[in-house]
């Protein structure tokens, strides 16, 4: 199918709710279009709770499918990413409870002897912080820096007020490079 | 804003959630205090940090499996805008109007009422014009 530069445009520029009543009607430019916008940043929020990255991928397309399907969700309505998020966070949850039971029918297995621990990289000193930091917060960091979304929409996924929101940030924030100093401490 | 203060508010300063007056304040020691212009350089390169350090995409074979997932399941079809039309949802107050659409019908087709008579006042007898059954003869104009 040729799309012209017109299509192209209009496609790129409109919002996620639009995009999504265009998928709904078969529209795969706008499939790609969305898709690019929250492949990145989906796919690093899922990941960060499901570990296994073939699961991860799993998740990360039902979690696409579920919000495309799911009718209830009215795009003139409501706003597409705090919906994606809210039913990430939902089979991220689901995920980690199944993983739980696995890792406990795991733990009854002998542990293999630990390798040598490698020098940390920059990016593992974070990931040490940031799962050092409570579930509450973690979350929050989550999807302001890697999700993108502003107060209003982490607001709705978590289901407290915009004001609790961001002060809760700034608590988070402080536990957060906290954490990165303890790790930098030799 | 000395420097205690400044450093206190980077973070909110960062997440732009201080007041106007606050930001501006806090921006104007910024930009004379190097020392905490390196602070708040810092906090910005760790906060991206988080960012960068779960960025990760799925391969390719999953964004063509959900692409193809995709496309099979809301492939345009011909009955697509019918179909799209009847699952659209509909507003709460579309019951209630669903409801009075009936009475709505009936107040508009229903047959105008005939107009009472009234018995102490009977209508005038109706005048036949251009009857001559009642003239006389002679006066009627037959040729």
């Amino acid at each position: 199918m040729t799309c012209g530069i017109d299509e192209v445009v209009t496609a790129v520029t409109a919002s996620d709710e639009a995009l999504t009543r265009a998928v709904r009607e078969g529209d795969m430019e706008a499939f790609d279009v969305l898709y690019a916008r929250y492949e990145v940043r989906l796919f690093a929020y899922v990941r960060r709770f499901v570990t296994d990255r073939p699961r991860a991928e799993d998740v990360f397309q039902e979690v696409f499918m579920t919000v495309l399907r799911d009718r209830t969700f009215d795009p003139s309505r409501g706003r597409f990413a705090p919906w994606l998020f809210t039913v990430a966070r939902n089979h991220c949850r689901m995920e980690h409870r199944k993983g739980s039971r696995e890792s406990r029918a795991l733990d009854a297995l002998p542990t293999p002897v630990a390798a040598a621990e490698p020098a940390y990289l920059e990016a593992d000193q974070v990931r040490l912080a940031m799962d050092a930091l409570p579930d509450a917060q973690r979350q929050l960091l989550l999807l302001k820096q890697v999700a993108e979304l502003t107060y209003r929409e982490i607001a709705s996924v978590l289901g407290v007020a915009e004001g609790t929101i961001k002060s809760r940030l700034h608590t988070a924030t402080s536990a957060f490079r906290a954490q990165l100093a303890k790790g930098e401490t030799p | 804003m000395n420097c205690d203060d400044a450093l206190e508010k980077l973070s909110d300063h960062h997440h732009e959630t201080l007041a106007t007056g606050e930001a501006v304040a806090v921006a104007e020691h910024l930009g004379a205090c190097g020392g905490c212009a390196q602070a708040y350089c810092r906090l910005q390169a760790q906060l991206r940090g988080i960012g960068s350090a779960y960025a990760e995409r799925p391969s390719s074979g999953t964004r063509d499996a959900l692409r193809a997932a995709v496309a099979t399941e809301f492939a345009a079809k011909p009955t697509g805008g019918l179909l799209s039309f009847l699952r659209r949802p509909v507003p709460a107050y579309g019951a209630v109007l669903a409801a009075a659409l009936p009475l709505v019908a009936w107040l508009a087709l229903r047959p105008a009422e005939p107009k009472p008579i009234d018995v102490a006042q009977p209508p005038a007898p109706a005048r036949i014009h251009d009857y001559g059954a009642t003239v006389p003869l002679f006066d009627r104009n037959v040729s």
